[in-house]
């Protein structure tokens, strides 16, 4: 049993690795040492490693322990890659596990898309099979491991191009330009954030609302994963509040980010209850509906493209009546895209029990 | 030895579980879809068979499970090993004939403890 886990976890693509707090790697996989920089039979972080400098710090009293650490300038097959540790304390014997996810950047850069379009427009039903097409190439390319990153902005330039026969495709053209694509820059999470409001807006313009964008929230950290991360740290942060539309007519509308995509939320000041609507929630009646539907310019078709999530809540307000229906923009992203990743703690998290198991490592921090 | 299917249609998968699997005394046999478990349940008979849910062909884990379950030629242990985790989908999951149901990301070593109990 000691010995059969870890050598599963060497075929992980993602690094496994045990670390204490002096820094000594009690276990790491193959790709957690590529990772890690550690030499053939090295038992210690070298000296230079985040990791190993950000354990000091936690010794020295001066940090908590960071649950996530960029690694720059990792190398594989001549491409840059992304990589971070993911830190997690063992809650009494001191030692960390660290996890190392690694993508290269063209994987990352056709994750990303894939994810902004599948909640773009997978979730809003827009007929596209050439975007659908440019996906496919590009999931293609990735599953034959040579991720070609030209390969996928030709793909999505043809998709693109043939915007005018695509009812409601949003021009993903410009959005190219802004992703690094050489080097090892990381997308500002920020400026991203600011790419999603435009599109969301320019999708909420098409089904006739008006938006009006925010700035973007401040302190965001750097994006260096796919679009499930940057929901993630805003939702850490704040709920983003896209803008306030219409106020002439008592419309309001929010949108928040989720780790399971956005949220949108449309608020309408109403003087009198519409006829057949009881306080509270419930589905959308058919009396609302007809309400709503010259206000909002969003008809029952819309709403039942995203599979009747849309409700109603009535709340009193002071002299009139809120009538609230939201809906979500769900990313559309498998669960399992993010699988790799966390079967790899699974396995750190086995192995860890593992070495405790066996009494090896001596996990408070000594040399084993 | 104890023959075990792994049905997956993620190939990374059916090898991890492999590998994870690779010191017990058990000779492995692959699926990546519904139609050919199937095929391979009846030929086979392995002792157990590992079986993802969510598969291409026609055929899902689910329907694969209940089909061998109410073969009355196959003896097969069925453990579902799923990314659906939700209290509903392992009630579905058991109540569609299923030994085990693990959710993925799974544990080594419960992946590991669970095949051993279904091959003594």
């Amino acid at each position: 049993m000691f010995e059969r886990i870890p050598g599963a976890a060497d075929f992980l693509s993602d690094g496994v690795a045990l670390v204490n707090m002096e820094g000594v790697v009690l276990y790491a996989n193959v790709a957690a040492r590529t990772l890690l920089g550690l030499e053939e039979g090295g038992q210690k972080l070298p000296q230079a490693s985040p990791v190993r400098r950000a354990l000091e710090s936690v010794r020295r009293g001066l940090n908590e322990l960071p649950k996530e650490i960029p690694i720059r300038g990792v190398q594989h097959d001549g491409r840059p890659m992304y990589a971070e540790a993911r830190m997690e304390r063992l809650s009494d014997e001191g030692a960390v596990i660290v996890l190392l996810r690694n993508q290269t950047q063209a994987m990352l850069y056709a994750n990303l898309l894939k994810n902004l379009m599948d909640m773009l427009y997978g979730n809003l039903r827009l007929p596209c099979e050439a975007l659908a097409a440019a996906v496919g190439r590009a999931e293609s390319a990735m599953a034959a491991g040579q991720p070609d990153l030209d390969l996928i902005k030709e793909s999505l330039a043809r998709a693109v191009v043939v915007r005018e026969g695509c009812e409601g495709l949003v021009d993903l053209a410009h959005l190219i330009g802004h992703f690094p694509i050489a080097g090892d820059e990381r997308i500002p999470a920020a400026h991203l954030f600011q790419l999603l409001v435009e599109r969301i807006g320019q999708v909420a313009r098409e089904l006739g609302l008006a938006f009006q964008a925010a700035p973007a929230p401040e302190g965001l950290p750097a994006l260096y994963g796919s679009t499930k991360w940057l929901l993630r740290a805003l939702e850490e942060h704040l709920v983003a509040v896209l803008g306030e539309a219409d106020e002439a007519r008592g419309l309001t509308v929010n949108a928040a980010a989720t780790p399971e995509g956005f949220l949108i939320a449309f608020r309408l000041r109403c003087r009198q209850r519409p006829a057949g609507m009881g306080v509270g929630s419930g589905e959308i009646l058919p009396e609302a509906q007809a309400m709503l539907a010259p206000e909002l310019a969003i008809d029952r078709h819309v709403l039942e493209l995203h599979g009747g999530r849309a409700r109603l809540h009535w709340n009193a307000n002071g002299d009139c009546l809120e009538l609230t229906f939201r809906f979500a923009l769900k990313t559309g992203v498998r669960e399992e895209s993010a699988l790799g990743a966390e079967q790899a703690q699974r396995y750190a998290k086995d192995i860890a029990q593992l070495y405790r198991l066996r009494g090896l490592g001596n996990l408070k921090g000594q040399e084993p | 030895m104890k023959k075990v299917l792994i049905v997956d249609d993620r190939a990374e998968i059916r090898k991890l579980v492999q590998m994870t699997l690779e010191l017990g005394e058990f000779e492995f046999m692959e699926a990546a879809d519904g139609p050919t478990a199937l095929h391979l349940i009846r030929s086979a008979q392995p002792d157990v068979v590992l079986l993802d849910i969510m598969m291409p062909g026609g055929l899902d884990g689910l329907d694969v499970c209940k089909t061998v379950k109410t073969d009355s030629n196959v003896r097969s242990r069925i453990v579902l090993l799923t990314a659906r985790g939700q209290q509903k989908d392992i009630e579905d999951g058991l109540k569609a004939g299923a030994d085990a149901y693990l959710v993925k990301p799974f544990s080594p070593l419960e992946l590991i403890d669970t095949v051993e109990r279904l091959t003594v």
